[in-house]
């Protein structure tokens, strides 16, 4: 695929997309509004429970590894559960953005196929809906962070640049893998899969600095490292962007360069959408 | 993209193919191949339409004759291979009326959310959501979860919606199917209300009873093609017919295959073929001058012996009233009926009908039996006229004086 042809759909279809999406932010934002209330409503709890279940899988990973495996030995400084909170909560959307995300549009494929709807729009008003469960998770876990851990710090602010960073990250993956999930159900089993086994290549629960050598550069291909350790860095540590600038350009390059083959797809496959959904 | 004002819809050499994976993963890999892998499947072949404005048209055809996919390239929803279509005005879609409402959600709150997901604004939903529930007149329901509603009511609801959207063009895909028959007369004073107000309506419906009732003008579309379109009357008795000749087909296919003594049928006595209507020079027409001969002819083949047989006719308006038959028993109407191939010409001499449409109908009695074989059912034709005469079926002269 690659030749001229193939660069120019994948402008074509990131143009389409980029146009569409901006064309309709108010839409999209009210669409996140329902995502978020349809997710939530009907139960007790609603939307407590974007904090309640994983606070739950909080405390078993906490159990099972720091009590369990680690004997409550400290990490970089502070309890094992400290630690791991940075890195988990934004594991939980990740994993949510793309398994959730990632099928998107044939989740909501009343919308493409008895509509005229921007269909590029949907899987990021789903990725916006998580992300707003997802603050829901973070202004506690900041807010303990801030009491039992090192406390606020003006390298907290950097977390800004990594939320954004991770919201820019998921939402295109979540354009690509909802572009191939919408023509074959067989694309979201597949992710599903895929994030069950990125759980634990990420350093989410074990930290990097226990792997060495050449697996290293394997860990820190995986653009999931760079966003976890991100949010972890700002949180935790009194320091500046995690990894050089190199890295930072690596991972920004791996998202132009995973945007383009979104276009390309969308272009390829969007007129397919409704007839196949 | 504005369309001549006249039309509300154009539509131009209109071709939708599908490809057809047997795996959809097959689907999904294409797109990194440089050709295509699935088998083509032709929807709409070269589709030319127009849709006037303040018509209601309906569009029949068998199911998977192509509707769909014509309504749904026109609402945008999907896009055609190849051709064009022009749209004037905002669109309203009901291809599934209770499509977009969450069950978790409650009444008001779909409403709201069926609405954004057709991009209109929240204020303007505020204002219209009076008249919504009012219509939906789904009383205290309206304030709790969906999934608690009938579907009657989810149907209630959703047309509510797509009606008070304030659209230019209304398209509506079988939606009078679901709900009650209340509801149904009042989905069709909504869509009467709508037509007042010279708006467009796209009626989808396989109730040919619906169709009658209220649409103005027909398409028919078979395997991709438009066969008839016009004036409702005529498309809808052509689709007719097309319906009972196909039932036929299957019914003789099925007798063809039963290998037990079936009963004796028609055909095996007296077979019609090859009628065809002409104008008084002899070449086939549906359209005649008022007062020009109608001649029409057919084939008949007697198979085994019968006795006497007369043919008979009867002519009937576009409303299906009669306006001539006749009599069956009159042994001047007696034809050939030794055995063998047989010609028979008839022309109606100088009937004196108004312009408009009417249908022939005609048998070939045998009235020692009561057995009949029909060599025409309602076949359309249409009477034009230069002059204007009155009004009504037929011409009634006169002469006066002053006396």
């Amino acid at each position: 695929m690659a030749n001229g042809g193939s660069v120019g759909a994948a402008w074509r279809g990131l143009r389409e997309i980029a146009v569409s999406n901006a064309r309709n932010v108010r839409r999209t934002l009210a669409m996140a509004r329902f995502d978020l209330t349809k997710r939530y409503s009907g139960s007790l709890l609603g939307v407590g429970w974007a904090v309640v279940r994983p606070a739950v899988f909080i405390a078993v990973y906490w159990f099972a590894i720091s009590v369990g495996l680690r004997g409550g030995k400290p990490i970089e400084g502070v309890l094992y559960i400290l630690w791991l909170i940075p890195g988990i909560v934004p594991w939980f959307f990740l994993n949510d953005a793309l398994t959730i995300g990632g099928t998107a549009i044939r989740d909501h494929r009343h919308l493409v196929t008895k509509m005229v709807f921007p269909v590029s729009t949907i899987p990021v008003f789903t990725v916006l809906a998580l992300f707003f469960a997802h603050l829901m998770l973070l202004i506690p876990s900041i807010l303990i962070l801030a009491l039992a851990g090192p406390g606020f710090t003006v390298h907290t602010l950097q977390l800004l640049y990594y939320m954004f960073a991770t919201l820019v990250f998921s939402s295109v993956v979540a354009i690509l893998i909802s572009t191939l999930s919408a023509v074959s159900a067989d694309v979201g089993h597949m992710v599903r899969s895929f994030t069950r086994v990125m759980f634990w290549l990420t350093p989410i629960i074990w930290p990097f600095s226990s792997v060495h050598g050449t697996l290293r550069w394997a860990i820190l291909a995986n653009p999931l490292t760079y966003l976890i350790e991100g949010y972890r860095h700002a949180l935790l540590r009194p320091d500046w962007l995690f990894g050089s600038l190199r890295y930072t350009a690596y991972f920004w390059g791996l998202t132009g360069l995973l945007m383009l083959v979104a276009g390309y797809l969308y272009h390829r496959l969007q007129p397919d959408f409704a007839d196949v959904l | 993209m504005a369309a001549s004002p006249r039309h509300a819809i154009r539509v131009r050499n209109l071709t939708k193919s599908y490809r057809i994976y047997d795996s959809s993963l097959g689907r999904a890999l294409d797109a990194f191949r440089r050709t295509p892998t699935g088998r083509a499947f032709t929807a709409l072949d070269d589709v030319t339409l127009d849709f006037p404005k303040g018509e209601v048209i309906a569009i029949v055809g068998k199911n998977g004759s192509g509707k769909s996919t014509l309504l749904k390239i026109i609402t945008g929803v999907t896009s055609a291979t190849s051709g064009t279509v022009e749209v004037d005005g905002r669109i309203s879609a009901m291809l599934e009326l209770t499509s977009g409402f969450d069950p978790e959600l409650t009444g008001v709150e779909n409403v709201y959310l069926k609405a954004v997901s057709m991009g209109i604004a929240r204020a303007e939903i505020d204002q219209r959501m009076a008249a919504i529930i009012e219509f939906a007149d789904i009383g205290e329901h309206i304030t709790q979860p969906v999934r608690t509603y009938s579907s009657g009511m989810k149907s209630r609801l959703g047309f509510a919606v797509s009606v008070n959207v304030d659209p230019d063009i209304l398209i509506v895909d079988e939606v009078l199917a679901v709900g009650d028959d209340v509801f149904t007369l009042k989905c069709i004073d909504a869509m009467e209300e709508f037509r007042r107000q010279g708006k467009t309506i796209l009626f989808v419906s396989h109730s040919l009873f619906t169709i009658k009732a209220f649409c103005t003008l027909g398409v028919w579309i078979e395997r991709g093609r438009i066969i008839e379109q016009g004036e409702l009357g005529p498309v809808v008795l052509a689709y007719e017919d097309f319906l009972r000749a196909e039932r036929a087909r299957t019914k003789r296919k099925r007798a063809d295959s039963e290998d037990f003594d079936t009963p004796q049928e028609k055909r095996d006595i007296i077979e019609v073929s090859g009628f065809a209507m002409r104008n008084a020079a002899g070449d086939k027409a549906t359209t005649f001058a008022y007062g020009e001969d109608i001649l029409f002819e057919f084939d008949y083949t007697v198979k085994r012996p019968v006795e006497a047989l007369t043919f008979c006719y009867t002519i009937r308006n576009a409303e299906q009233l009669e306006v001539y038959m006749a009599d069956k028993r009159n042994p001047a109407n007696t034809v050939d009926s030794s055995p063998g191939t047989h010609h028979l010409r008839v022309r109606l001499k100088s009937p004196n009908l108004l312009a408009g449409e009417y249908l022939l109908s005609g048998e070939l009695w045998n009235n020692d039996a009561g057995f009949y074989v029909g060599y025409s059912n309602k076949r359309p034709f249409r009477i034009e006229q230069q002059d204007y005469l009155g009004t009504g079926i037929t011409y009634v002269g006169h002469e006066f004086a002053n006396e």
